[in-house]
Formats: C-alpha cells, structure tokens, sequence
C-alpha cells in the first residue's frame, strides 16, 4: 500500500503568556492507503494538534517539519488549496459533534457539499446531494432524524450525524478526533462499529484516543509521548 | 451557498441581529421622514415664491421705463414666450372699512395678460369652486356652500345671495349684495339676480371691474387683519366683515423724476375680490388694481407732449401732436412649454436692448435694468430654507452614522456567539472570504429588510402626518406646524421616491458597513481556537 499521509519531523509550539510550550518535538509518522491508524495519548500529549496538523486546520512552526498528503507538502500549498483540501481530501470528527444548531441533519451532512460546489454548483446538483445525504443517514440508522435539528438527538446520534457530515465529499482520510470521547461506553462501541464499517469499505482512518480499548480496534496504535511516537 | 442557508436560518431565530435591522429601519425611516417634510416645504416655498412672478420679470426703476408696449410687442413676437403683461408697483397706504388702514405694496397689472403670464385668476378666492376643489376644504369653509349641505353654512349662504345682517354689525346696515343693492348700484347684477356671487365676484376680480365697469381692487386675503386663518386653506370671516363689495381708500405718493414726492393721490375703490397665494409677505401686503388706473395716478400715463415755445390766447402752451410714452415699473413673462428660463432671459435682454437702441436716452440702459429669472427672483427667499433643509439633512444623516455603530456592536457580538460554528464551516473548507461573505450577505439582507421596513413606515407616517399632527394637536395640545404661523395650512405629505430609494440605499450601506469590520474579524479567527471556543 502506498502512503496517503507522511508526517516528517513535525513540531508544534504553543506560546501560553510568556512561555513556549512544545507540543509535537519532532514527530514521523506515515499513514498508508486503507489503513485505520489510532493515535494514543494521554490528554496534553498532543494527539488533537497532530490531527489538526495533518488536516491543516493548523501550520507546524517555521521549519517545524512537514506533512505530505500523496507525496505534497500541504504547508507549502494556498489558503485556497488547504480550504479545498479540507472539503474534498479529509473529513473531521469531533469529540464535541461540533454541528450547526440552526441547520437540520440532513443539511449539517449536506454542509461540506454546500461549501465545495457554491451557489449555482450546489443548485444544480442539489437532488444528487441530497440523494447522497439521505443515504449516508440512511446507512447510519438516521433516516427517520433528517428533518430534526441537532438538540433533538441524542449524543450517538450526533455523533453518527457528524461522521456522515465528513464523509459527504468521499474524503481519502477521516481525521476522527476523540470519536467517544463524550459518549457513555455502549454508545461509545456503536460510534467504533459504524466506523470500523466505513473502514471495512476502504476508508483510511486516522483516529485519536486516550482510551487503549478503543484504539485497539485500529489497524494500528501509535503512541505519542512527550511529543514524539513511542510505539509504532 | 452555505451563506445563504445560514442566513435564513439565522435570521429566522436570532433576536439580537432583529435589532440591528429595526435600527436601520428607524434610522432610515427617519430620514425619508425628516427628508420628505423638509423637502416639501421647500417645493412649497418654491412653488408659493414663483407664483405671481411669471418666468422671466423685467425691473426698472421706481419712477418706471418708457416705451414698455415696444418691449411688450418686441417680446411677443419670440417664438419663446407664450405671455407678457406690463405692471406697476408702488407702495400705498389703505384704509379699509371701520378705519382700518395698511401699508401695501401696490401692484397695477392688466389682469388678461397677468392672468396669460402667472394665472392670477386661480389664486382669486372668491370663485365658485369645482366639487373636487370644494371637498378638498375643511367642513365650515364658506366656498363650499355650493356643494355643502352644512346647515352651518347657512349665514353664508344667506350672505353670498345677499340677506343677512350681522348681529354685531346691524348698526352699520346690511352687508353683501342685497344691501349693497341699496347703497352701492355698482353690484346690481346685470344679468339677473340668479348668478351667484361668487360667480360673479370671480369675474369682477378676473377683470378687476365691478358688474358696472368700475375699476376694482383686489387685496391679498390676510390684508384686512380681521382674516383669521384657520387650518385647511381657509379663513375664517364670522363674526367680522365680508371685505368683497365693501369700499376702500387707496393712497399712493407719486414720484418726480428726481424720486421727490408730488402730493399723494387717493382714490376710492371697491374690493372686488380677495387673493391668497399662500405666501404671508404676499397675502399680507399686495393689492391689486388696474394698471392703467395706477398710471393714473402715478402720472406715469401717455400724455399729449406741449410745446415749450407755442402758447394759446390764453398764454398755455400748445399741444406739439405728439405723445409721451406711459411708464410701467415691471414686465413679466412667461415662456412657452420647453423653453428654460435661463434661456429666455437672455432674448428678453436682447429683445429690450433692440427697443433701446431705437430709443437711447428716453428708456433706461440695458445695464440700469434687472432682468431675472423666477429663480433669480426669489433666490435670497428660498435660499435661508435651502440651508435651512440641508442643514437639517446633514445632521439626521449624521444621527443616522449611530446605526453603523449599531449594526457594528451587534454584529461584533453574533460573530462572538458564532465563533464555533465559524471553527466548523472553516474545518469542512469554507474559505477566509466565504465566512466574511456569510456575516456580511447577512447584514445585506438585514439592511433590505430594515430599509424596506423603514421606507413602508416612513410612507405611512407621511401620508398620513396630518391627521397625526391633528391627533397631537387635539389629544396634547402639540401644534409643530401653526397655520396662523407657517405659510402653508398643512404639513407636506409627499415621499418622493427617488430620494426615498437613495436613503433605502444608504440604509443598506449602513448596514454593511456596520457589519464589515465584524465580517473580517470572523474571518480571521484561527479555526483551531473557535473548535475549542466555550
């Protein structure tokens, strides 16, 4: 399998007042085609930064290493490209759903849509995606919540919406961030489940946890500690 | 396309951006208010400053210009004017009935070709009104008896056929034309006792002649102070004397032709009717007699020229056979449909410089004449309410600055409270300029529909302003706009539209300005801080 993602001696320093706070120290990592990667660490250890990284939500420091999606330095690309980047090649999963109050599910798993294609874009093949929305909610077991706004559901349930949501635009790499961080254990498992089926169909995962049970359900564990990978 | 999703959706459940939009709403509600009022009380002092005064006017001096019928024929044959009428206008002193005396400006004019250049006959008072003219009158007004089944118009009706004796003045004898009958032969009505007299009042002060032919005057409405003026363009004469039929003393001070002062002349006229143009200085002060009379005079008529070497038996000198011109003091004129005043004004100069030409060292230069447009005329009365009307405009647009400030806090605090849905849409690729587009197509939507909102209750607050006005007059006692004291009955009620339109539009700017500085510092926030933003 070919490598999708390559993290090269990454770094990341937060400033906190006056002092520097070094997150990632240099940090290699590879994701390869396919493959569900979990990310284990303690709460701090930076796990979310490097999700953050790799879906450049966030820019390493000056000189901080680099991070290639299929063999391209994603640092060195235009706002533009990253924005396009984030639309069309990975999908975010939050521990917090992190979905639009105002919208309803239909409409929060059609967002990504909205942004790719514009106004006359998004018009134009509107039935096609929406088609697309309502089978994703389908597949998740939400076709009966499309028309309910995100306080009616309950956490599962947001959380399977927020999935949907990233994989609108048939990303290449899921970036899943805590995906049961805010659930209770049972549903917690069916969230795992529902990924691990969209792995089954091919998706390449890369998920963060603090929670070993959890990343054992991954292809592979890698391990962050004190900023660099401890376990390969 | 998410913006607009967004944007219905936020518009549909935020109350504080609501806020923003009744801000600009009343903001530019106010304006098209204060704008429209202002507006159309300088059209009206426009309007009421032009009447009378054709297009083009020329003056000469005090003691007149000779030759002026040349300049009349000179005139009439440009293919540019439609009209032109010679006057005379001189100040004189009247003394009305029950010694009541004023100081007037005499205006001696030809009334057909006076009435040709500013339609004098229109602003005459006394005149049987049309029904739509008649209702347009606050219930009570004498000139709707025609039309008005009021019994309180009974008196009236008694006094314009000519029967009643005012209880207060029955000492003096009876008024109107029935009593005038007796005593004044001039308003027996030549053709028979049926024709109202208002009807033929409007004659008598279209002509400035009684039903026998003697020449009239007509005094402007608030002349006689006993006029009271109440709201809806109307006077209110119970309880006092009815001017029209009565007799007046007219004095005026003849001038040599060094500006001295020959004796005064006076000379008895009936008041044949009365005039309002709805301009104080005017309706208070101007009088109208025939010119010819006035000539009279002022000496200013045609007179046989006498010869200087040849006398009679009688030691006079002998008529020469030839005239001396009359003199008029003004000649106004009135241009054809499409003709700019501006444009007539210079062939008026050129046609009274041809006339000079032929007549050098009998009329004035060109250079000792002034000839102006109406504009040019009342450029000094209308200027003090232009500046007055921008000035008023200047500081509400200011006033109006306060919704940006508005709009800007709102806006600063709904981009505050959206700060995570902003970490969102940047996570699933919404670009820097497509968040700053979201919050400012929601301050364009919001600016519509508070200008729209603004425009609609400004439209209604002004057509319907008077009736507001007399509410507050009659519920509070707040009287703005006093008829007795404002020249015009009512307040204007027009919303001109392409004005209404532009302040619409500057109301929507407002908006989006207000909301520019928001919009950017939404764009700016680093995605990864507004995912963790509490």
């Amino acid at each position: 399998m070919t490598h999708l993602l390559e993290v090269r001696s990454l770094r990341k320093t937060y400033r906190l007042g006056r002092v520097d706070v070094p997150v990632l120290k240099g940090l290699d990592f590879d994701v390869r085609e396919g493959e569900w990667v979990a990310v284990l660490g303690a709460s701090g250890s930076g796990k979310s930064t490097l999700l953050h990284l790799c879906g450049a939500l966030d820019r390493p420091d000056r000189d901080g290493g680099t991070v290639l999606y299929r063999e391209q330095n994603i640092n060195k690309w235009s706002a533009k490209a990253k924005d396009r980047y984030r639309n069309t090649a990975v999908g975010f999963v939050f521990q917090f759903y992190h979905l639009l109050p105002e919208m309803n599910v239909l409409q929060n798993t059609a967002l990504a849509s909205m942004v790719r294609y514009g106004h006359l874009g998004y018009l134009s093949r509107r039935s096609q995606l929406m088609r697309r929305a309502a089978q994703l909610l389908d597949a998740f077991g939400l076709s009966n919540r499309a028309r309910h706004k995100p306080a009616e559901l309950s956490g599962g349930e947001r959380q399977r919406v927020a999935i949907a949501r990233a994989l609108m635009n048939e990303p290449a790499l899921l970036l899943a961030d805590e995906p049961t961080g805010n659930l209770d254990a049972v549903t917690g498992g069916q969230i795992l489940d529902v990924i691990a089926e969209t792995h089954r169909q091919g998706q390449t995962i890369v998920m963060v946890t603090h929670d070993r049970a959890i990343a054992s359900r991954a292809d592979r564990i890698v391990e962050l500690k004190g900023g660099r990978l401890a376990t390969s | 396309m998410y913006q607009a999703s967004l944007t219905s959706r936020y518009l549909l459940r935020k109350i504080i951006p609501l806020l923003a939009m009744l801000s600009v709403a009343l903001c530019t509600a106010m304006v098209i208010i204060v704008f429209s009022v202002m507006n159309g009380f300088l059209d009206l002092v426009t309007q009421a400053g032009r009447k009378l005064i054709g297009d083009v006017a020329i003056d000469g001096p005090v003691t007149g210009f000779a030759w002026y019928e040349e300049v009349l024929d000179e005139l009439r044959r440009l293919k540019t004017v439609e009209a032109a009428s010679p006057m005379i206008e001189t100040y004189g002193l009247l003394k009305m009935p029950y010694n009541q005396i004023a100081q007037v400006q005499v205006v001696g004019i030809d009334p057909e070709s006076y009435d040709a250049v500013t339609g004098y006959a229109s602003t005459l008072y006394w005149r049987p009104l049309t029904e739509a003219e008649a209702k347009r009158l606050p219930a009570g007004d004498i000139r709707r008896e025609q039309w008005e089944p009021d019994e309180s118009l009974l008196d009236w009706r008694r006094i314009l056929h000519g029967s009643l004796l005012d209880p207060e003045f029955e000492s003096l004898g009876p008024i109107g034309p029935e009593g005038l009958r007796n005593h004044t032969p001039e308003w027996q009505n030549p053709h028979g006792a049926n024709e109202s007299l208002l009807e033929r009042l409007k004659v008598a002060g279209r002509t400035l002649q009684t039903p026998a032919g003697s020449p009239g005057l007509v005094p402007g409405i608030r002349v006689s102070i006993v006029n009271e003026r109440v709201a809806g363009r109307s006077y209110d004469f119970r309880g006092t004397w009815f001017m029209p039929t009565r007799e007046v003393t007219l004095t005026v001070l003849p001038l040599t032709d060094e500006g001295g002062i020959r004796n005064p002349e006076s000379r008895v006229f009936p008041v044949v009717n009365e005039f309002a143009v709805e301009r104080y200085d005017v309706d208070s002060a101007y009088v109208f007699v025939p010119v010819d009379v006035v000539q009279k005079m002022l000496g200013m008529q045609p007179v046989r020229e006498l010869s200087t070497t040849e006398f009679d038996e009688f030691g006079d000198p002998v008529p020469t056979g030839r005239m001396t011109p009359g003199r008029v003091t003004r000649i106004v004129v009135k241009a054809r449909a499409g003709v700019a005043p501006v444009r007539l004004r210079e062939q008026v100069q050129e046609a009274y410089a041809s006339v000079f030409e032929r007549h050098v060292g009998a009329m004035p230069p060109p250079s000792q004449m002034n000839i102006r447009t109406w504009e040019e005329q009342i450029a000094l009365y209308i200027g003090a309410v232009k500046n007055e009307t921008a000035l008023v405009m200047t500081l509400f647009s200011i006033i109006s600055l306060v919704a940006v400030i508005l709009v800007l806090s709102i806006f600063w605090t709904v981009v505050q409270q959206k700060t995570r849905d902003i970490g969102i849409l940047r996570a699933v690729g919404a670009s820097r300029l497509g968040i700053t587009w979201l919050f400012l197509l929601y301050a364009l939507i919001l600016g519509i529909l508070g200008a729209a909102i603004g425009c609609g209750l400004a439209v209604l607050i002004v057509h319907n302003i008077n009736p507001i006005h007399h509410f507050l007059g009659e519920q509070f006692g707040i009287v703005i706009w006093d008829p007795k004291v404002y020249m015009f009955d009512e307040v204007p009620n027009d919303v001109n539209p392409v004005f209404a339109t532009m302040i619409m539009a500057a109301g929507v700017l407002f908006a989006v300005l207000g909301a520019l500085l928001p919009s950017v510092r939404a764009a700016l926030i680093d995605p990864v801080s507004a995912l963790r933003y509490e």
